[in-house]
């Protein structure tokens, strides 16, 4: 029974591992400065949200980070990323990649 | 609920912004006047059709927009009803028509604004901005369908963080129809009864005082709330005076 468990996490795990590699790509989380408000949350989805790379853009405004994830396959280098937080009208703090 | 204050509202609200989009697309010739007559009410449900399928887009309180970023800002106050459209081709720029009515003197202003943001500071809990906001362009008199040049050129300095909001604005116009060239002054304070994350309803209630000193009642006082969620800000207040004071801005 014990070994039937076992097996059984196992098999989740790399089950989730292959789902996830399926789904895709990378997750950037950028820092800010100036997102204090839903209209600057509005204008990074506006702005990211045209970027083939980019699958889905989601700000916290609490944490001050707006998290990309990435098409599979797909990058978007620091400098792009630092371009469109300035053509939204802000800055970045940080960025950092899983 | 924002859209049926502004074309809905009483005394002479209702109509203000109709008449501005009717009086600059039809010119004041007797024909026209009854061409006017006869398709007011067609233009008037054109134009309340073109407001209620814009798309649910994106929003200003900002007189500047992001990068590739437009907006339709719609106000009406005691003074003065306008529509404006604004395009920001950076992030630091925005330019496009504007339509105002000035209700005392019945006169109409058509002209190109353009504003432009001096300086922004991004802070880690908060933000401040500074604007030039200006606009060229002509008046015309209801009555006689004079035109003379005219327009503003303004500041306007706020800081916000996510609780607390200021404003001041100061403006002067020159042009207009009787009064000529006079300064006017804004000023704003509002805090937000609680903080919203990302997509959320935001509220905010507002004190807006506003001053002429050409003016006979110089000072106006109007508390307002403002609502806020995704590309839609819409304001509704009342002046002490009783005075009603709508906007609704879009951002797409």
């Amino acid at each position: 029974m014990k070994n039937f468990i076992l097996a059984a996490l196992l098999s989740l795990t790399l089950f989730s591992n292959a789902a996830m590699a399926a789904h895709g790509g990378q997750h950037v989380v950028v820092g800010l400065n100036g997102l204090v408000c839903d209209y600057c949350a509005q204008s990074m989805k506006k702005i990211f949200g045209k970027e083939p790379a980019v699958s889905h853009v989601a700000v916290d405004l609490t944490a001050k980070t707006m998290t990309l994830d990435l098409q599979p396959d797909q990058d978007l280098s620091d400098d792009a990323i630092r371009g469109g937080v300035t053509d939204a009208g802000y800055s970045v703090t940080a960025i950092t990649r899983d | 609920m924002s859209l049926y204050l502004v074309l809905h509202t009483e005394d002479n609200h209702p109509t203000c912004l109709l008449r501005v989009i009717l009086n600059m697309a039809i010119p004041k010739t007797q024909a026209m006047r009854t061409i006017r007559r006869r398709h007011r009410r067609l233009l008037l449900a054109l134009y309340a059709l073109g407001l209620l399928v814009l798309p649910p887009a994106p929003a200003n309180a900002r007189p500047v927009s992001y990068t590739g970023g437009s907006m339709l800002m719609l106000n009406s106050d005691a003074d003065r009803s306008s529509a404006a459209y604004l395009y920001s081709p950076s992030a630091t720029w925005a330019v496009g028509p504007m339509l105002e009515l000035t209700r005392d003197e019945d006169s109409l202003f058509a002209g190109l604004q353009v504003n432009h943001l001096l300086k922004r500071w991004n802070n880690p809990d908060s933000q401040g901005n500074l604007f030039i906001l200006s606009a060229l362009g002509a008046h015309g008199l209801e009555q006689d369908g004079a035109r003379q040049g005219g327009g503003y050129i303004g500041l306007e300095a706020d800081w916000e963080n996510r609780r607390l909001y200021t404003r001041y604005e100061p403006r002067y116009r020159f042009g207009t129809a009787e009064e000529g060239a006079f300064f006017q002054h804004m000023g704003r304070l509002g805090i937000a009864p609680y903080i919203g994350e990302a997509g959320d309803l935001h509220t905010w209630v507002m004190l807006q005082v506003d001053h002429e000193p050409e003016r006979d009642d110089q000072w106006r006082v109007t508390p307002l709330v403002r609502l806020f969620q995704g590309p839609v800000l819409a304001e509704v207040g009342m002046s002490l005076e009783g005075e009603a004071l709508l906007t609704l801005d879009i951002t797409f």
